[in-house]
């Protein structure tokens, strides 16, 4: 590759990031609503103990969490009830972050024939399902984390760190960009195997 | 997907990991009123007063103040995920050591500035519209500062790989 068609590359980057970009802020909310009965089934099957209901509220993705038997905070405090419901919540904004990024590698990406292209739209729906699994319900689940953790914290107690809450900051962190980024690059490598003549 | 890629896919993951749980062994104490007044505040704030010498603006601990605004820097707010992110993929893409080096420092300093912008902006943004924070701060600003260090990436690995056909054309 040429530095014109280097120019040329970072160009497209740009005009894709900026269409995607507004194209979230003003219709994301609409992708996130389909994306809600996936998140709500993962978040289930992460938190292996609530029901879960998602919905948008205003901007925000709004999970109410219903215990579905007693959850132990802390060995010395009192569990919370099962049936009783929490609730936590991220923007919608946020959730649409490592989607963009996804898909701003994966348009960026310079595919050589239709054949190609047509494979990275292909892939890009496993893509983004695995980066809405990994990214939203682990999230929404450590936001509930956060709450005990800070509870046992007031009490003088302390918590063990469970993992959605270490995914969750390991995620905030940056891991979050950088998981759609190598999702990403991956599924073009993949895509660039498969398609080879 | 070839040997390579999954190579540098898992060691970029790996590097980044490692990376994140050591800057979570540093206390919050330590980075508000230690690194993030000096490394990052006293720079931004200067960066302000010399556009806008009106503004007046001070820093104490994490906080950079004006009378129309202030701006807290916080974990996470200053540029680490991305310094992180593009170290952990100049590691491990398997360049020379000297590449490696280079693409570090001035990666490193690329990371750097781009964040400055991004405090002096976002000051800016809050004594302006308070509204525009959220989308500015959590969605605009992230991507953009992706794709510019993908950018800065791309240009690095380049000039990499011509450096090294060189070298080896040279050694031919």
């Amino acid at each position: 590759m040429n530095n014109k068609a280097l120019g040329l590359l970072a160009a497209k980057g740009l005009v894709i990031w900026l269409v995607l970009s507004l194209a979230g802020f003003f219709a994301g909310e609409k992708l996130i609503n389909t994306l809600l009965p996936f998140y709500e089934t993962v978040t289930e099957s992460a938190s292996n103990g609530y029901i879960a209901d998602i919905k948008i509220v205003e901007d925000d993705i709004v999970f109410y969490a219903t215990a579905l038997t007693a959850k132990p905070i802390t060995p010395e405090r009192p569990p919370l009830p099962a049936g009783s419901t929490i609730q936590s919540s991220i923007s919608v904004l946020h959730a649409l972050v490592p989607i963009v990024i996804l898909f701003t590698v994966i348009l960026t990406w310079p595919a050589h024939c239709l054949k190609q292209r047509l494979y990275l739209l292909a892939i890009s729906i496993p893509a983004l399902l695995f980066i809405s699994a990994t990214s939203v319900p682990i999230q929404l689940l450590g936001q509930l984390e956060i709450g005990f953790q800070n509870a046992a914290a007031n009490a003088g107690l302390s918590r063990e760190e469970p993992f959605v809450l270490t995914w969750m900051l390991l995620t905030e962190g940056g891991g979050r960009w950088l998981l759609p980024v190598l999702t990403g690059l991956a599924s073009c490598a993949l895509v660039v195997k498969l398609t080879k003549p | 997907m070839d040997f390579q890629t999954f190579r540098f896919i898992a060691i970029a993951a790996i590097l980044y990991g490692a990376f994140h749980f050591a800057y979570h062994k540093v206390p919050d104490e330590v980075l508000s009123t230690k690194i993030y007044p000096n490394v990052i505040g006293h720079f931004a704030a200067n960066t302000i007063n010399t556009l806008t010498p009106d503004r007046n603006v001070t820093v104490k601990d994490h906080a950079i103040i004006s009378k129309a605004a202030k701006l807290n820097i916080v974990r996470g707010c200053d540029g680490s995920g991305v310094w992180f992110m593009l170290t952990a993929a100049i590691l491990g893409f398997g360049a020379s050591v000297r590449h490696t080096i280079i693409g570090f420092v001035l990666g490193t300093l690329t990371v750097y500035l781009i964040n400055q912008v991004r405090i002096v902006g976002l000051f800016y943004v809050i004594e302006y519209n308070r509204a525009w924070f959220p989308p500015v701060h959590t969605y605009y600003a992230p991507t953009l500062i992706i794709f510019l260090i993908a950018g800065f990436f791309l240009a690095w690995t380049r000039w990499c790989s011509k450096d090294e056909l060189a070298t080896d054309s040279k050694e031919a």
